[in-house]
Parts: C-alpha cells; sequence; structure tokens
C-alpha cells in the first residue's frame, strides 16, 4: 500500500504502544467474550471502532442490555477528546489531501496520537513523514484488533489479573504525559487539570470531567499566557 | 445476545469513535488557524493527559483514597522519578507493571 511507510523508527515508536494494546486487547477480547460476541465481531468492531476504553464501556453497557441512544451517547462522549486531538494534529496535515485525512484520522487515539505529535515535533532527520504517521495508527490498529479476537477465542485459557490490567492503560497514560511536562508552565498546567479532573469525576457523568477540566485548564493556561504577552509587548 | 444487536452495536461504536477523531482536522485543515488557537492547542496535550492518569490514581471504588491499598497510586510514586527522567514509554510500562505487580504480592 502506497501510503504506508513502515521502517525501523515506526516499529521502534510502536513497540511500546503494542505492548500495551497486546494485553489491554486480551483483556477487551475476553469481556467481549462474556458478551456472548464473536472473535470475528471482536475482530471488526476493533478494526472500525478501534478506542481502548470505548470498547470496554460499550461492551459492559451491551451486558446490561443498554438502548442504540445511551450507548452511542455515552461513547461519543467519552470520545470527545479526540475532537482535541484531531485539531492539534492539524497544523501538521496542512498540505494533505482529504483521503489521506480521512485514512489518518480514523487511526487517532490517546496513544498514536502523542507519539506522532511527538515525532513531528523532535524527528527533524529525517522528518516525521506523513505515511509513517499512518503506519503507526495502523500498525497499533492490526495488534489490537488482532489481540481483541485472540482473547475472545481463548478467553477460557487466559487468566489476566485485571488491576494490574487496569494499571497498564494507566502507565501508557503516564508515560506519555512525561513527554509534555517539558517546562514549568506545561508542569502547571497538567498538574491543574489532572486535580480538577479528580473533582469533576465526582460530578459530572459519562466521564465528561476528561474533557471538561482539559479544556478549561488549557483554555485558562492559553488566555493568560496571550494576556502576558499583550502586556509586554503591547 | 441477538447478531444484529451486536452488529448494529459495533456500527454504531464506529461511526461515534470515527466522528470526533475526523470532522476537526477534515473541516480545520481548510483554513488557516488563529494564532490564539494554536496556542491554545500548545497546552492541550499536558492538560488531557493529566486529567486521564490523576483520577485513575488517586480515586478508587469511586473515592479518592491515598491509602496503602491504592497500588495504582504508590506505584505511580515509586516510578515517577524513572518515567520523568527516562521520559520513554517502554520504560514507564514495564516498571509499572512490575512495581504494581510487587507490590500486590507484598501488601
Amino acid at each position: 500500500m502506497f501510503f504506508l511507510k513502515i521502517n525501523k523508527r515506526v516499529l521502534q515508536k510502536i513497540s511500546p504502544i503494542a505492548l500495551g494494546y497486546l494485553i489491554l486487547g486480551l483483556a477487551c477480547g475476553i469481556l467481549g467474550q462474556k458478551a456472548s460476541i464473536s472473535p470475528l465481531e471482536m475482530f471488526a468492531m476493533s478494526i472500525l471502532a478501534y478506542a481502548g476504553s470505548s470498547q470496554f464501556i460499550g461492551i459492559a453497557m451491551m451486558l446490561q442490555g443498554a438502548s442504540f441512544f445511551s450507548i452511542g451517547l455515552t461513547i461519543l462522549i467519552v470520545n470527545l477528546r479526540y475532537v482535541l486531538f484531531s485539531s492539534t494534529l492539524t497544523p501538521y496535515f496542512s498540505k494533505c489531501k482529504l483521503n489521506f485525512l480521512a485514512l489518518y484520522t480514523h487511526g487517532i487515539t490517546d496513544e498514536t496520537f502523542a507519539v506522532n505529535l511527538n515525532s513531528f515535533e523532535t524527528e527533524t532527520d529525517p522528518y516525521w513523514t506523513h505515511e509513517e504517521a499512518l503506519s503507526l495508527n495502523f500498525l497499533g490498529c492490526i495488534v489490537w484488533s488482532l489481540s481483541n479476537a485472540l482473547g475472545c477465542y481463548a478467553s477460557a485459557s487466559i487468566s489476566l489479573n485485571i488491576n494490574l490490567v487496569a494499571y497498564i492503560l494507566t502507565a501508557m497514560f503516564l508515560g506519555i504525559w512525561v513527554n509534555y511536562l517539558a517546562n514549568r508552565t506545561m508542569i502547571i498546567v497538567g498538574l491543574s487539570s489532572g486535580i480538577l479532573a479528580i473533582i469533576l469525576e465526582q460530578l459530572v457523568p459519562f466521564k465528561l470531567h476528561i474533557v471538561l477540566s482539559s479544556v478549561f485548564c488549557s483554555g485558562l493556561a492559553c488566555y493568560l499566557s496571550l494576556k502576558n504577552e499583550g502586556g509586554a509587548n503591547p | 445476545m441477538s447478531k444484529e444487536y451486536i452488529w448494529s452495536v459495533i456500527i454504531l461504536m464506529s461511526i461515534v469513535t470515527y466522528l470526533p477523531r475526523a470532522l476537526p482536522m477534515l473541516v480545520l485543515s481548510h483554513y488557516a488557524l488563529p494564532a490564539w488557537f494554536t496556542k491554545w492547542l500548545t497546552f492541550v496535550p499536558t492538560a488531557i493527559f493529566g486529567a486521564l492518569v490523576f483520577p485513575d490514581i488517586f480515586i478508587m471504588d469511586g473515592h479518592l483514597s491515598l491509602a496503602p491499598t491504592n497500588f495504582a497510586l504508590w506505584t505511580t510514586v515509586l516510578i515517577a522519578p524513572l518515567a520523568l527522567k527516562t521520559k520513554s514509554l517502554g520504560i514507564t510500562i514495564a516498571a509499572g507493571a512490575t512495581v504494581f505487580a510487587i507490590l500486590q504480592y507484598l501488601i
């Protein structure tokens, strides 16, 4: 496929993500089997939706026999942060054709977003290409989908420590987050958003605390920094 | 669970996960983004991942917990220096899983 370019640095960057996806995917597949989803359906869901927490939440709601409306709305809200990810990546894709973007954006996850953004910023010799970024998304999706199908197929013979699996996702978020704590401002924004999210988590439904807290804290930081620039350089 | 229900949910999930990912870039890539907007976006990742990590580690079973049995919190405290120093996703995952498993075994 001519949109893809799989090389050493793509493989290096995807490996830690793939390890995490393998374990989380197995866990998700096992949950799917409990909802009497077949391995093929699990594979299709993972290829098409390619979303970790959304699939866990969606399957849990299926087990409760939830309506389409409540499943759709909940997952849409859980995924609102992708609006921010997609917007954040836009400046790096300004010269791309729509069909490429339609394909690329399908593969935006918390992890692929962060690693691609970081690579666009730091890989300069040679520059990180759109084809490499797409390949990273693609490889992640393949690993995620295969491990979902495998977890579903072999659920009887796999036993996972659920708390440990949950923490591996947290560790992935942590491993990504530390890359953004580059200076004092970023540390303050990140910590305050974390604290606000804990408070909001107790108050708002549908995991809305993630997007509310991050929009508020990043917005406030932007407002303050633009105000400071304006004051220093009228 | 009926096959119709499962496939309908799969299609529904595909749509509601795709739209928030695709629409912003498909729309915004046609426009020159204003300076305040790109400035704002520079603060977004640190804020989002903070909002993902903190509730994960401080909230256990629906409540704020600083208990010794909140392994997620204490594992994070223990591996944070390593994560901050190496800034490596692979090392953070490996160290996190190891320390978490050890704490679970010991306590």
